[in-house]
């Protein structure tokens, strides 16, 4: 009866799987076929070639999108990182009055949604002249209360006893967050880094209202770029850089899976 | 213990590193926006004026743009003109006037049609007409039409730039194929009706007839070929529009041909918005459906994508009824009013030559806009294009054709965003079988409504009277 069971799970996985896959999966295959075909609605064509993806790479700014992607999820991510981890150290480590009150004050921040934030957050940027730099797209997001947050419950799990061991060895605050606190606490930071990477990669629309040309925009507002309003769109270069656009946020994925993969087995202190 | 933490004392040095190369880099970004704004993606070459456009053209439409740029900076070496596309016509608008007196306002934009009124309302450009009485520009050589649709007061206040007419598009080879009659020049809705009915009945339903777009512009250029106007005051042109004319005999007997061809089972309903657009594209373009109206801009896709031969004729009229003409659609070219005289000087240099025989006939050439320009006719690469594909003189012949009045001038007020929602949202219960004066008084009931708070707080400076 095992193998019963077996081709039973299989099946719902693998059905599962087809439906999670086959949006991405016509994506590639859309990419692969001329315009004129998908605009015939003719997706069995037998006219595949990667010429989509030269005139992508030719014909539009996808290169220049992507490394604007790049530099600003990567500043944002180290700039999270930063900040958040020394505001969370904070919250667990050091005693001070009013902290329990104060750490609930940040959530309450968690609860404004950036939409609310938009327009305040739009008109600091312009008075500073940072419309259209990596500035105005990075600096805003430099701090979250969710990163700060979801670092308080990492470090929270560090024994007391280490703080003490350390204290005992005469470690100053710098070394014993460098030394104890991160390491400790890797694989959160991970996760952390990885999702913050992922959000602002997908970012939308901050950079939509902040940039104003193609040296700082990113992948997602270029893509939309791409699409014509009045007239025709060319599908098949638009779906051919969605799929360019996709493989850094893969790499990054399957980079990370390892650690995502520890940080949900990780619990508890392990002595 | 101890053991431990010197073993996670040792280990991932990386973080320091990664840490101290985070810390220097927020520095320089706290410390150096400037040098970070830098950077662009075309160098301005030395001793050039650089001036910014930004526009709404994309796809086939921006590349033709591109050209006339780079042969306006070939043919002169004081300024550079940079265009930019910064999205639709709507998204554009607003990102105008949210970035005015910022590092990015540009000094020349590109507005549509109906955002006119939204300009004089921000109050932040210079009128057209003063370059043209410095230089004695010949305004005669653009058609009165696109002269009309941005002049208040017969005051020029930008450069019509991109114009458009919506047309009707037929595809020739499937009226052939099931025995259909051409349509006319300047067609009927009964002419049009019969031909959708057939194109279905014939095809046994494999072709769909006919479609309009949930479009507000549509319709509008509908009721203006039965010359009624869109608001109250001469099309908002006399005076601040007081009054939406939404519900109207003209537009209830365009939406009851609309419901009878629906009941006929002759029409497609693809929705609205941009998806809606895509789709009634590709409908067309893979033979799925007869019979769509659009701008004649979208010609140059159909030029280059039907495997089939088209044919474009006006917009229809009621049976009965004289054709009045339409207005025109697209765009014009607003020159910014913050920015030095030398920059608004180099702005206005590049209009001029924007609004060239030469310019204007490879525009029209490129994408299916008109040319504005009475002399492109007569410019090589125009005539010829004609002569190979008489389509081209569609729009332009409609435009001429047109009767002079308000209706064919287009409407001039500031809310055609919101009269666009209610209308769209009126088509949408008619489509599904509403009642026609219900919705489209609801409709207007709404519009009126918001032109009256628009007019309450910012009547002084829409106020062209003033």
């Amino acid at each position: 009866m095992t193998w019963l069971k077996t081709i039973n799970r299989y099946f719902w996985l693998i059905f599962l799987a087809v439906i999670t896959i086959a949006p991405i999966l016509l994506g590639v295959w859309a990419s692969l076929l001329p315009t004129a075909d998908i605009a015939a609605g003719n997706f069995m064509s037998t006219h595949i070639s990667l010429a989509n993806y030269i005139g992508a790479i030719q014909t539009t700014p996808v290169l220049r999108y992507i490394t604007n992607s790049f530099v600003t999820s990567t500043l944002i991510t180290l700039g999270e990182l930063v900040f958040c981890t020394l505001a969370a150290y904070v919250f667990v480590f050091i005693d001070f009055r009013c902290k329990k009150q104060l750490f609930f004050v940040f959530l309450i921040t968690m609860m404004l949604p950036f939409e609310a934030q938009i327009i305040p957050n739009f008109q600091t940027i312009r008075s500073f002249g940072w419309l259209n730099s990596y500035a105005g797209l990075t600096i805003p997001f430099f701090a979250s209360a969710f990163g700060v947050f979801m670092l308080r419950q990492a470090f929270l799990k560090i024994p007391s006893e280490l703080q003490e061991y350390s204290e005992i060895l005469g470690m100053n605050h710098t070394r014993f967050l460098m030394g104890i606190v991160l390491p400790y606490s890797r694989s959160t930071i991970v996760t952390f880094v990885i999702y913050m990477f992922l959000t602002h990669w997908n970012a939308y629309l901050w950079p939509l209202i902040t940039t104003f040309t193609d040296a700082y925009r990113p992948t997602q507002v270029g893509l939309k770029q791409l699409q014509a309003e009045d007239t025709f769109s060319n599908w098949g270069v638009i779906m051919a850089t969605a799929i360019l656009i996709l493989i850094p946020t893969l790499i990054v994925l399957i980079i990370g899976q390892r650690y995502f993969k520890k940080g949900l087995n990780v619990g508890g202190a392990k002595g | 213990m101890i053991t431990m933490i010197q073993a996670l004392f040792k280990v991932r040095r990386i973080f320091f590193v990664g840490l101290a190369a985070g810390l220097i880099m927020i520095c320089g970004l706290l410390q150096l926006p400037g040098v970070v704004q830098a950077g662009k993606s075309v160098p301005v070459p030395a001793g050039r004026t650089e001036i910014t456009f930004w526009h709404a053209m994309n796809g086939p439409n921006e590349k033709v743009l591109q050209k006339i740029v780079a042969q306006f900076n070939q043919k002169q070496h004081k300024y550079w003109v940079t265009p930019i596309y910064e999205g639709s016509y709507g998204l554009l608008q607003s990102k105008y006037t949210n970035t005015l007196h910022s590092n990015v306002t540009p000094a020349l934009v590109q507005i549509d049609q109906g955002n006119g009124a939204a300009m004089i309302g921000i109050d932040n450009y210079v009128p057209m007409q003063k370059f043209i009485d410095r230089d004695h520009f010949d305004t005669g050589q653009i058609y009165p039409s696109a002269i009309r649709a941005y002049s208040i007061k017969g005051q020029l206040l930008s450069m019509p730039f991109n114009s458009s007419t919506a047309v009707l598009y037929y595809n020739k080879d499937l009226f052939k194929k099931y025995g259909i009659k051409p349509l006319s020049q300047s067609p009927t809705y009964s002419e049009v009706r019969a031909a959708a009915q057939q194109l279905t009945q014939k095809s046994h339903q494999d072709v769909k007839g006919i479609t309009l777009q949930i479009y507000d512009w549509l319709a509008n250029e509908l009721v203006a070929n039965q010359n009624v106007s869109v608001v109250d005051h001469g099309n908002g042109r006399e005076a601040v529009a007081t009054k939406s004319n939404m519900n109207t005999p003209e537009m209830r007997r365009t939406f009851q041909w609309v419901q009878q061809m629906i009941k006929d089972g002759s029409f497609q309903n693809y929705g609205t918005g941009s998806s809606a657009s895509a789709n009634q594209m590709a409908g067309f373009l893979s033979q799925k459906l007869g019979i769509f109206m659009q701008s004649s801009a979208a010609m140059s896709s159909i030029n280059k994508s039907a495997k089939f031969h088209y044919g474009v004729c006006y917009m229809p009229h009621p049976d009965g009824v004289k054709a009045n003409g339409v207005a025109i659609g697209g765009a014009s070219l607003w020159i910014t009013k913050e920015k030095d005289k030398a920059i608004q000087e180099g702005a206005w240099q590049f209009v001029k030559y924007a609004a060239s025989p030469v310019a204007q006939a490879q525009w029209q050439v490129g994408t299916g806009y008109i040319a504005n320009n009475k002399r492109s006719l007569q410019v090589p690469v125009l005539a010829k294009a004609i002569a190979k594909n008489p389509n081209l003189k569609v729009p332009v012949d409609q435009l001429l054709g047109a009767q002079q009045n308000a209706a064919s001038a287009g409407p001039f007020y500031a809310n055609v965003a919101d009269a666009a929602r209610y209308l769209q949202i009126a088509e949408q219960q008619i489509y599904a079988g509403g009642n026609i004066a219900t919705a489209l008084a609801t409709a207007q009931k709404q519009t009126n409504q918001a032109i009256a708070q628009t007019n309450q707080t910012s009547y002084d400076l829409l106020n062209f009277n003033r």
